[in-house]
């Protein structure tokens, strides 16, 4: 009934015999609920675990190379568009916010669910222009992904978050036409938590993004 | 259904209760608080108060607000504990990592 | 908030056949005609572990490509005294090293039948899985030929064909050029060509995470875990971009990430592959009609 989240990797010794029975019954009898309840499903938290350890290599990377070549780092800094930066740390948080209302509304039966995550793909819409509109300006000022290190970094880094933002507006979007329908299935609602999650991944990954790489001087 | 499956539910139905009342009010402060510190942030990095410390406490700041995004948002508080404890590692680990590079090599 | 929230979804008419039968419970004529369809799967399997090992000989062991022994910033000289100080073996290693890479299709086939039992007639996420892991096997064999290139005019002075390369002269320069060129393009693909087993991932965990059915081919975490193995292959595109740093090919971005996850991805499969096979999924189809 609950599915084995090891997919019946483990198997059992004493299966089908009279001995396996009696473990089976004492066991059954004596379990306790797991305390507390995973978001979503175990799956989508290996996926947030991974990538953030991916990021979080990304950061030290970042942090490092700008240790080796302080001088240049801070000259490159400098031509930043920190607005750009600011406002779309702010937009995502907004997103963060709609997501979680989006799904108090699902859960207590609201017709306007699909409205607030319909916003909250907006948000990230207004996002991706923006990061658009900087590139074009960076470009435009002369710098390229060849210029030196931390315009390489700067730009490989910023564009990997945009891919991950790209596929949380994917989700998103499914997000919405689930919440249209009339009535939510369990089903349902753990898709609902699964996207969030990952779109809060993507929220608190440019959280980190945005200091290190616009707000860190030397 | 077994005994404990039916525990295991309840708990659960306990659990998206709490959830949905937290998602009210609470969440917003937290959002306002996120907010806010992304602008104090955003005054410090654009060049007023002293480097170090700047820098500094923009990496602090930036992994207060991811573990606050984590409890708040992502419904770690009800989580399993093993859960919120990995995620937890993640906030404190890397930022002091972070924090050394740039303390011992500058 | 209701039970009826918390209802699993109905069950379907599958959950009444019985979806496998372990292998000690066969009789003697169901395990031969079950025999040469486990045989494959087992040994398609086995190549998972059995490909890292092919890998451990000849890329880490024998050449020394793993870890990258000649950085993209060194010289072209550099990189072709390196070619001739250990010729022989190098190309040894490169043999191994081509062997692990195309034993990696014997590998994806058993994750393919196994998927393929969960689809109906055409079952499109199995021949995504087959065409990405065809095209990512015949690029990374090229690779092999690539190094082998580079090694084989690296060592191709001898009493028939004197090179009378002066150390520095302009021709041993031109050489010393040639060399790197097939050197970079095998890096180039190694890591850059990251597309074709991105794909390959992201189809698996299609075939896992649409699932509606009870019984998922694998665990939906499976799933999980080749999303994310397939969307970190793409950090591998710093190879192309970046002579220097975390995103080179020798970068713990670029290259031991990717790697390690790519090797994490393959033991897990196989061994999830091989479970299921000892449970006696072989080749009993469990689609939704």
């Amino acid at each position: 009934m609950t599915q084995d989240p090891f997919g019946g990797m483990f198997q059992d010794p004493f299966q089908g015999t009279a001995r396996g029975e009696a473990i089976r019954v004492a066991a059954e009898r004596d379990r306790k609920p797991m305390r507390g309840r995973i978001p979503g499903e175990i799956g989508i938290w290996i996926f947030l675990f991974g990538d953030m350890i991916a990021f979080g290599l990304i950061f030290i990377t970042f942090v490092s190379a700008r240790m080796d070549d302080p001088v240049m780092f801070e000259q490159s800094r400098q031509t930043l568009h920190l607005t750009f930066g600011a406002i779309n740390t702010l937009l995502l948080l907004c997103g963060s916010l709609f997501v979680v209302r989006g799904i108090r509304a699902m859960r207590t039966g609201s017709p306007n669910a699909w409205k607030i995550f319909a916003l909250c793909w907006l948000t990230g819409l207004w996002f991706v222009v923006n990061k658009f509109i900087e590139y074009a300006m960076v470009i435009d000022d002369g710098h390229n992904i060849g210029t030196n290190l931390f315009y390489g970094y700067y730009f490989i880094f910023t564009a990997a978050h945009l891919l991950h933002l790209v596929l949380a507006m994917i989700g998103m979007a499914v997000v919405v036409r689930i919440a249209k329908r009339p009535v939510h299935t369990a089903k349902d609602l753990r898709w609902a938590e699964v996207f969030g999650a990952y779109w809060h991944l993507v929220d608190l990954l440019w959280v980190v993004l945005f200091p290190l790489i616009y707000l860190m001087r030397v | 259904m077994t005994p404990t499956d039916a525990d295991q539910l309840e708990q659960d139905m306990a659990i998206v209760d709490r959830n949905i009342k937290h998602a009210g009010r609470p969440v917003l402060v937290v959002w306002l608080v996120l907010m806010l510190a992304t602008l104090v942030s955003w005054y410090l990095g654009d060049g007023h108060g002293a480097t170090k410390f700047a820098a500094v406490a923009v990496i602090v700041t930036a992994f207060v607000k991811v573990a606050l995004v984590g409890d708040h948002f992502m419904e770690l508080r009800t989580a399993p504990p093993q859960l919120r404890w990995a995620f937890m590692a993640w906030c404190v680990l890397v930022p002091s990592i972070l924090c050394g590079i740039y303390l011992l090599r500058s | 908030m209701t039970v009826k929230d918390f209802e699993p979804s109905s069950p379907t008419s599958i959950e009444h056949m019985a979806p496998s039968q372990s292998y000690k419970d066969l009789t003697p004529a169901q395990r031969d005609a079950q025999s040469m369809n486990r045989i494959g799967q087992l040994v398609c399997a086995f190549w998972g572990p059995g490909m890292i090992v092919l890998f451990g000989i000849g890329a880490i062991w024998l050449s020394g490509y793993w870890p990258p022994a000649k950085l993209p910033g060194a010289s072209a000289t550099e990189v072709l005294e390196w070619y001739q100080a250990h010729n022989t073996r190098l190309k040894i290693g490169l043999v191994f090293m081509t062997c692990a890479y195309a034993v990696m299709c014997w590998y994806g086939v058993v994750m393919a039948c196994q998927t393929r039992r969960k689809e109906g007639a055409f079952p499109v996420w199995t021949y995504v899985q087959l065409t990405c892991m065809a095209c990512g096997t015949a690029q990374i064999v090229i690779m092999g030929a690539a190094w082998a290139t580079a090694a084989f005019r690296a060592g191709g002075c001898s009493d028939k064909n004197p090179c009378n390369l002066v150390p520095g002269s302009q021709e041993y320069l031109a050489y010393a050029h040639d060399v790197q060129m097939f050197h970079d393009f095998g890096w180039m693909i190694l890591l850059g060509t990251w597309m074709p087993f991105t794909f390959w991932n992201l189809a698996l965990a299609a075939a896992i995470l649409l699932d509606k059915t009870p019984h998922p081919v694998f665990p939906r975490w499976a799933g999980y875990f080749s999303i994310l193995s397939g969307v970190s292959y793409m950090l591998g595109s710093g190879d192309w971009f970046f002579f220097e740093g975390a995103m080179g090919w020798n970068g713990i971005l670029a290259l031991y990430w990717v790697f390690i996850i790519f090797g994490g991805w393959v033991m897990a499969f196989a061994w999830l592959s091989y479970k299921n096979v000892q449970k006696g999924y072989v080749h009993t189809q469990d689609i939704l009609t």
